[in-house]
């Protein structure tokens, strides 16, 4: 178990299984500090290998139910420890593991957190008090013939359609029409097909078909909590706001792979409500909001950001960082990015040791990738200075510490597929660049461009 | 029901004034009366408007004079104006429909409206511009805060209405602050009549300002020079413009530095202008940080050297300060409130009034939750204010009044 920092008001994020606390204004240090050494699990024993553990129980308690504590909660399973998620109004404001005694928890140690979770209790039941705006919001998942994991997402997306929201499921290139039969059983969900594969093609194309104000995207391994969408459009009362990411949380962690990804890298940032804009944030340090398993985003600043980059993220030659990239222009452009954790999805992260290997490389790439898109497209030379600080300080810095075996380092294979991948970074734009305009000289494009002039001159305007 | 007259102030900006003029013209709410200030134009201005005047749905008349200030020019505009209402815009705002209409939606006839301003950015905005309208746009979401206390320096003169009745017992906007902050000194004098001032959320000016960062260091060094003439026209502002204590939002600069802007009084110019060049490099590389770090010394050379203008020497102007300051004295006998145990309305209304004046301590079961301290220019202390300083407290006091919280939630009342 992690230890638990005392100060509450100056400790820097400590997370993964310890509680996430007040920050101040982000620095490029601070983004190191969430992906990386503070968050290091204790998973590695002393030969310094990754023992397979036993899976991992997820237990959900809410705060605001005043029997909480009398209840009785029976653990099933071998595993040592129990992951417990808590929440207050239904609002997730903490996580941390407790030991499990005799298949029951041990209640003292949830109680000896509970100081800790009062900031982010106090801070989220204000937030919960304003009203949600009249917006409409149009849901996007694009999915690639995962039946499966699409039959579990869309029901928790139906309560939206229901209040009249859009949801729109985006095919990309499938090889059947199993997800055009699964689609057509649910009446609120409209189903469109992009035949160009790429992630970055098929949320391109859901920005385009949306018709809402906001544009929410989902993956479709994801499921959404009840509260997220109306939690994510609260915070669009703000006319600077253009992009609003939230929590992530994973409520199955059975195998090594979901153990080690959560504890160590997940995609949680933390139970407080962040601001981010040019005053206070470098945008260039953009992976800090998230990613788009849980992102909405104001449609009107379109014209003015322009679209995801289709040479990056999945499907191409640089597997991540399409969103980080947006993100880092919605913010250069000035405008205001929220990171609210009242905004919950739940992510089935990868089962396979192999896929995650894959991920971690697919990272190390993704965001070399944008970050030489960065200087060579928009001329940021602050990229000279953050990139080798961060290759030294985190990719480098992890490779050594596995090599050596320093405690709670990452396991060998993942350091090396993030560094390897990272080297790869730029060399890997560059080719996925090549080949989407080699593409596109053959295919004719299909879409009609929007009217980026007109809308230009209303976002000048300030109109919303 | 009221009659409204729009002053709008302008100076050599007949190519602006067609869009402005227009957009009065889609306003929900007719009718009223517009007067046109030129002062000191000698573009055609005033043939600009004399045209519009034949089809427009408002009165519309043009008055002209020389006196190159903006202050005389809004109140020569209030002297004309007929409506017992008088809505101030500049010639750069772009009136919604609804910004009249919401004008008017206030109560009281004590209370202040200020509109809302919403940056609209030029084609290719620079830095300072994109970080320009966040500021303003996050002034405008703190103003709609339920609980916000206003204080002298929110009042901005570009979107803002009042009673004509008022401005005039005021005596208007005084004239000796011919290049800036006329309208804070406005609305301190307006703060010490007990007026409130109001955000009307909707009544929306799209501004078109040109400002960029040259023009704003200028702006920044008037309004050093500005702070003195505040300082002495209000002694007792001294000590929040350039005591240690609370200065509200002034640059400060602190020991040795403060000699530099005295010392530099011939080449500051070349030294701003050098600084520029390297800010604006820099932005071109989009090294946003190092950017912020130059402009940041910019700011507050130019502001010292602004003050510096007025005085011979630091000696001299630091011997005037401690004179003002040590006028301004802080009574000792702070009332307290206790929260927990609700007030009869007349009791409340009379500890706000002497709170407001003395500042404040507020206990919760006997604990102190929190103290204001007397804020000079500040509209007075309700209930609503009070709410939400309860809601702000910092993180080191958050959790006693979490625990109180749980206590009032069982008694069934709410804390915030």
């Amino acid at each position: 178990m992690t230890n638990y920092t005392s100060n509450l008001a100056h400790s820097p994020a400590q997370s993964a299984f310890g509680v996430t606390i007040a920050r101040g204004p982000a620095t490029i240090k601070d983004w190191v500090l969430f992906s990386s050494r503070e968050r290091s699990p204790h998973m590695i024993n002393e030969e310094g290998t990754l023992p397979d553990p036993p899976p991992l129980p997820v237990l959900e308690i809410d705060l605001s139910d005043p029997d909480v504590f009398r209840r009785e909660a029976k653990i099933e399973g071998p595993s040592p420890m129990v992951l417990i998620i808590i929440r207050f109004r239904g609002a997730v404001v903490g996580q941390f593991e407790a030991p499990v005694e005799g298949g029951r928890i041990g209640w003292h140690a949830v109680q000896s957190v509970l100081g800790k979770l009062a900031l982010a209790i106090w801070k989220q039941d204000a937030i919960r008090a304003a009203p949600v705006p009249q917006l409409s919001a149009s849901v996007v998942v694009c999915t690639r013939d995962r039946r499966s994991d699409l039959e579990r997402c869309l029901p928790t997306l139906e309560p939206f359609a229901r209040a009249g929201h859009e949801i729109l499921v985006v095919d990309n290139c499938p090889t059947t029409d199993e997800t055009a039969r699964l689609v057509a059983k649910y009446s609120g969900v409209r189903y469109v097909l992009e035949p160009r594969p790429g992630e970055g093609i098929a949320r391109n194309r859901g920005l385009k078909e949306a018709r809402g104000d906001i544009v929410a995207f989902t993956d479709d391994d994801a499921k959404a909590d009840p509260n997220w969408l109306d939690s994510l459009l609260r915070n669009f009362e703000d006319p600077m706001v253009a992009l609003v990411t939230g929590i992530t949380l994973s409520n199955e962690l059975k195998s090594k792979a979901q153990i080690w990804f959560e504890r160590s890298y997940g995609f949680q940032r933390g139970f407080l409500r962040r601001e981010f804009d040019l005053t206070n944030f470098e945008p260039l340090a953009a992976g800090v909001l998230g990613a788009t398993v849980n992102v909405a985003i104001r449609k009107s600043v379109l014209p003015d950001t322009g679209l995801f980059d289709e040479a990056l993220g999945p499907g191409t030659e640089c597997q991540s960082g399409a969103d980080h990239e947006f993100f880092y222009r919605v913010l250069s452009r000035g405008y205001r990015a929220v990171y609210d954790p009242a905004a919950l999805v739940w992510h089935r992260h990868r089962r396979e040791w192999t896929a995650l290997q894959r991920a971690l490389y697919g990272y190390g790439v993704g965001v070399f990738a944008w970050w030489t898109r960065a200087l060579v497209y928009e001329g940021e030379f602050g990229v000279l200075r953050i990139a080798p600080w961060y290759f030294f300080h985190h990719h480098v810095r992890n490779l050594l510490r596995s090599l050596f075996k320093r405690p709670g380092c990452y396991p060998l294979d993942l350091a090396y597929a993030e560094f390897s991948g990272a080297l790869a970074g730029p060399r890997e734009y560059f080719r996925a660049r090549r080949r989407l305009s080699s593409e596109r000289s053959r295919i004719p494009r299909r879409m009609p461009v929007p009217p980026a002039q007109d809308a230009a001159a209303a976002q000048r305007s300030g109109l919303q | 029901m009221d009659t409204v007259t729009i002053v709008i102030p302008t100076h050599q900006r007949a190519g602006l004034l067609p869009r402005t003029l227009s957009a009065l013209t889609c306003q929900s709410r007719l009718p009223f009366e517009v007067i046109v200030v030129a002062d000191a134009c000698t573009d055609n201005t005033v043939q600009v408007v004399r045209a519009f005047a034949a089809h427009v749905p408002f009165r519309l008349h043009v008055v002209e004079h020389e006196a190159r200030s903006a202050a005389a020019t809004r109140n020569l505009g209030a002297q004309h104006a007929a409506g017992s209402t008088v809505i101030f815009i500049d010639d750069d705002i772009e009136a919604l429909p609804s910004l009249v209409q919401a004008h008017l939606s206030s109560t009281s006839a004590e209370t202040v409206t200020l509109g809302y301003s919403k940056p609209a950015l030029p084609e290719n905005a620079s830095q300072w511009q994109l970080e320009a309208r966040i500021w303003w746009e996050d002034q405008y979401r703190e103003f709609r805060i339920p609980g916000h206390r206003f204080t002298y320096r929110d009042l901005s003169s570009g979107n803002f209405s009042i009673q004509t009745n008022l401005f005039h017992r005021l005596g208007g906007f005084d004239v000796a602050f011919s290049g800036r902050l006329e309208d804070y000194e406005f609305g301190y004098r307006l703060t010490q009549t007990g007026t409130r001032f109001r955000f009307a959320a909707d009544a929306i000016g799209l501004h078109h300002d040109t400002t960029d960062l040259p023009k704003w260091l200028r702006r920044i060094f008037l309004e050093g020079v500005a702070d003195v003439q505040m300082g002495k026209r209000h002694p007792e502002l001294c000590r929040s413009i350039f005591g240690s204590i609370g200065s509200s939002g002034m640059p400060s600069c602190h020991g040795r530095l403060l000699q530099l802007p005295f010392a530099m009084k011939g080449k500051g110019e070349s030294i701003i202008s050098a600084g520029l060049k390297v800010a604006y490099w820099l932005e071109r590389i989009k090294l946003r940080r190092r950017r912020r770090g130059v402009i940041f010394w910019l700011r507050r050379i130019n502001y010292w050297r602004g003050v510096a203008s007025v005085f011979r020497s630091l000696e001299e102007f630091a011997g005037w300060r401690d004179e003002q300051i040590d006028r301004s004295v802080i009574a000792f006998d702070v009332p307290s409130l206790e929260w927990g145990a609700p007030l009869a309305e007349f009791d409340m209304q009379r500890v706000l009034a002497i709170g407001s004046e003395k500042g404040l301590r507020i206990l919760f079961d006997g604990t102190e939750l929190l103290a204001i301290p007397p804020q000079i220019g500040a509209e007075p202390l309700t209930e609503a204010h009070i709410r939400r300083m309860i809601k702000e407290l910092s993180a080191d006091q958050f959790v006693p009044a979490l625990a109180f919280q749980r206590i009032a939630s069982a008694a069934g009342g709410r804390l915030c």
